[in-house]
């Protein structure tokens, strides 16, 4: 991102109205502007509200606050603050406006790309780090800022972090984090590895439950068989047995042969029954009774507006009623008067359907003949079951005789036919609990219903695909916050290492008659040896340090610096001014005379462009100031005069000074 | 816009001491270089964190957690 100051602007403000242009004539921001200000034009005053309007804290201010930037004696209602910017080349603007009656500080955000004017402070986004209070007094600053990079604990690593973008990790680790926060909320499921391998055991018990029930099930019904054959084959033996008696066995299979009849009437029965058992009303007459009931409370039989009134409109117009009868003007008066009694709306044709319905079943005979239907497939049930258990005796006590007949042999062989039918319905069971479909076992019991266990591993896959998913973006994220960390403890000290390294070569240049080196950037700067150095040296590591981070950084800032020199000497002057303009790509710097000297010249010659403004406040003190001002080169206010003029410029109030 | 050398080189330092691919380096610079050029849209920034999480070896995430 590269940011540059257009210009600003201030009217009713304690320091005199004025309009700061920084551009050149393409409108891109010179590389270095001196704006000449003498003691108590507002250099103070300016960066403030610079700083302020930039940060949005403006907006924070109280009423005392607020009318502390009225001028001394002024009674305007109020005033304003305008900074102009360039953000990668696209404008963008802050307003102040202070409310002195009232006492209130309000902000407007100007981006003409992007929505126009906005109310309130409302830089782009990716901006805002970058207008922070205190990011931005490492780039307007005064002398202060020296010591602020050695006293304040985090100005030095902050400024590392911006400028050599190390924030981005954050950015990326916390938008990793939100992404992960989102997906684990609209999870239900496990969201944990333990969870999941839990749920996995549970998949693959699971699994195994079923290769031993299809197993079991593969060897009940091979059993079945086996018993069913034997059974068979000794049913064979037996009856073999039994042929001398041809009587019995005669006798034996007409008993089953009605076994067998009785069988079929009984399934006809029960299905007959089934078929009466249908119709709710052949279940009790009194539920018969009760729709009829209901049926007469409902509203009397109407037709459907919608779709009958035009068979009345027709009706009207014949000359015979529906029943033949020649239609008279009378009745044509009553048929058209009954109409509208039942003509209704469309809801009426549902009831009518309803009570079609229920008519329909109670003429299908007289009342209660359905419920007599189904009491007579009742008994008829009853009787054929009687018949069938009668038969089953017979064909037993038949069967018994031809046993107890057959000698010790067939007792034997009786004895394990049973066996094998015992283990056959053993089997039977067993196949049926596993075809069972499971749909209400009780819990903590192990489970025999296939369709049950293929039920719930298909719940469990569900489960496992999602948890899996949720799992794995959990330990994905891990890693992306892990390698940010590291990555920011690696490159934070690579690029700490570096800076020293370049600063204190840098310190050597600069300070060559006075020599001071840099130990470390730890939160702070630290000097090799002593806690500070003379006030001189301390702006001079300042610049070094920010003139270094600048150099490396790919973000672009303006240097706006209130009071460049201080008490430096004039070779570190030049040493400094000649590497400012080379380090950044706009310099802006408040200077009053006494600082013109070896400093402005030494930037003048490095830097590409320079414009130089002279700004005054018109008092009568200053009214000598005046007197030679260059023709069509200044602008005056009400309150102050500004000159766009290097030659006024340098020889500004030299024989005030007594150069 | 490139990113600060020092800082590539300790993304990709990280990526590997933590036992993933160089890829994943790449989409992490790409993503870290779109967030420094600003006015990234919401479909950029998905396709930065979709692209990067691909690019996590899964293996090694789980073995990591």
């Amino acid at each position: 991102m590269r940011i540059n100051i257009s210009g600003w602007s201030s009217r009713g403000l304690r320091c005199p109205d004025v309009d700061i242009d920084l551009r050149q004539a393409d409108g891109t921001p010179f590389h270095a502007a001196f704006l000449q200000m003498p003691n108590g034009t507002g250099k103070t005053t300016t960066l403030e509200l610079l700083k302020a309007t930039l940060s949005g804290e403006a907006v924070n201010w109280d009423d005392t606050k607020v009318r502390s930037f009225l001028r001394r004696g002024a009674t305007n209602p109020s005033g304003q603050f305008i900074i102009k910017l360039l953000v990668d080349g696209k404008p963008l603007t802050f307003e102040l406006d202070l409310d002195f009656e009232h006492g209130r500080a309000t902000c407007a955000t100007t981006r003409p790309g992007s929505g126009g004017i906005g109310k309130g402070w409302a830089p782009p986004p990716e901006m805002r780090r970058f207008l922070a209070r205190s990011f931005l007094d490492l780039f307007i600053f005064n002398g202060e800022l020296a010591n602020a990079l050695f006293e304040d604990r985090s100005s030095a690593e902050n400024a590392v972090d911006a400028l050599c973008q190390l924030y981005l990790l954050e950015e990326v680790a916390g938008e990793a984090d939100d992404r992960w926060q989102k997906r684990a909320t609209s999870v239900v499921g496990p969201k944990t590895s333990g969870a999941l391998a839990t749920l996995q055991t549970r998949r693959t018990e699971l699994r195994a439950r079923k290769v031993a029930l299809q197993r079991t099930r593969k060897k009940a019904v091979a059993d079945m068989a086996d018993a069913k054959a034997a059974s068979d084959a000794l049913e064979v033996k037996i009856n073999a047995k039994a042929t001398g008696l041809d009587r019995d066995n005669s006798d034996l299979a007409d008993a089953r042969t009605a076994e067998a009849t009785a069988n079929a009437d009984v399934k006809q029965a029960v299905t007959s029954l089934h078929k009466a058992m249908r119709l709710p009303i052949a279940l009790d007459p009194s539920i018969g009774r009760s729709l009829t009931n209901w049926k007469d409370h409902l509203e009397e039989l109407k037709l459907p507006e919608a779709t009958s009134a035009q068979f009345f409109t027709d009706l009207l117009r014949k000359t015979d009623c529906i029943c033949g009868t020649p239609m008279t003007d009378v009745m044509r008066e009553q048929i058209g008067a009954m109409s509208r009694h039942v003509l209704s709306s469309k809801e009426n044709g549902q009831l009518n359907i309803i009570k079609t319905d229920i008519e329909k079943y109670e003429l299908t005979g007289e009342e209660g003949s359905s419920h007599d239907s189904m009491q007579r497939a009742l008994a008829t049930l009853g009787e054929a079951r009687r018949t069938q258990l009668e038969c089953r005796q017979t064909v037993r006590a038949l069967r018994r005789k031809v046993l107890d007949e057959g000698g010790d042999e067939v007792k034997e062989w009786e004895r394990q036919q049973a066996a094998l039918d015992a283990s056959y319905a053993e089997n039977e069971a067993l196949v049926a609990s596993i075809d069972d479909p499971g749909l209400s076992l009780p819990s903590g019991v192990p489970i025999h219903s296939l369709a049950k266990i293929e039920r719930d591993l298909k719940d469990l896959d569900d489960k496992i695909t999602e948890a899996t998913d949720t799992v794995e973006l959990r330990a994905k994220t891990n890693v992306i916050q892990a390698i940010v960390k590291r990555a920011e403890e690696l490159a934070r000290r690579t690029i700490k290492d570096e800076l020293l390294k370049a600063c204190n070569a840098r310190l050597g240049e600069i300070l060559a008659d006075d020599p001071i080196e840099l130990e470390a950037i730890d939160g702070h700067l630290r000097l090799v040896g002593q806690e500070r150095g003379s006030e001189a040296q301390t702006l001079s590591v300042g610049y070094t340090f920010l003139m270094t981070l600048l150099e490396r950084g790919e973000n672009r800032f303006p240097l706006l610096v209130d009071s460049p020199v201080g008490k430096m000497d004039g070779r570190v002057r030049r040493q400094v001014g000649k590497l400012i303009p080379g380090l950044c790509d706009q310099f802006v710097t408040f200077v009053i005379n006494t600082e013109r000297a070896d400093f402005v010249p030494a930037v003048e010659k490095s830097a590409k462009n320079t414009s130089h403004l002279t700004f005054f406040r018109k008092t009568p003190g200053n009214a000598r100031l005046m007197t030679n001002l260059p023709a069509g080169r200044y602008i005056e206010t009400d309150t102050g005069v500004i000159v766009d003029d290097e030659g006024y410029f340098d020889t500004f109030d030299m024989e005030v000074e007594g150069l | 816009m490139s990113l600060d050398p020092a800082l590539e080189g300790a993304i990709r330092q990280a990526v590997r001491e933590q036992g993933q691919k160089p890829a994943l380096a790449e989409k992490m610079i790409a993503w870290l270089e779109g967030l420094g050029q600003g006015g990234m849209s919401a479909t950029d920034g998905d396709g930065f964190y979709a692209r990067t999480m691909a690019a996590v070896s899964a293996e090694e995430a789980n073995d990591a957690d």
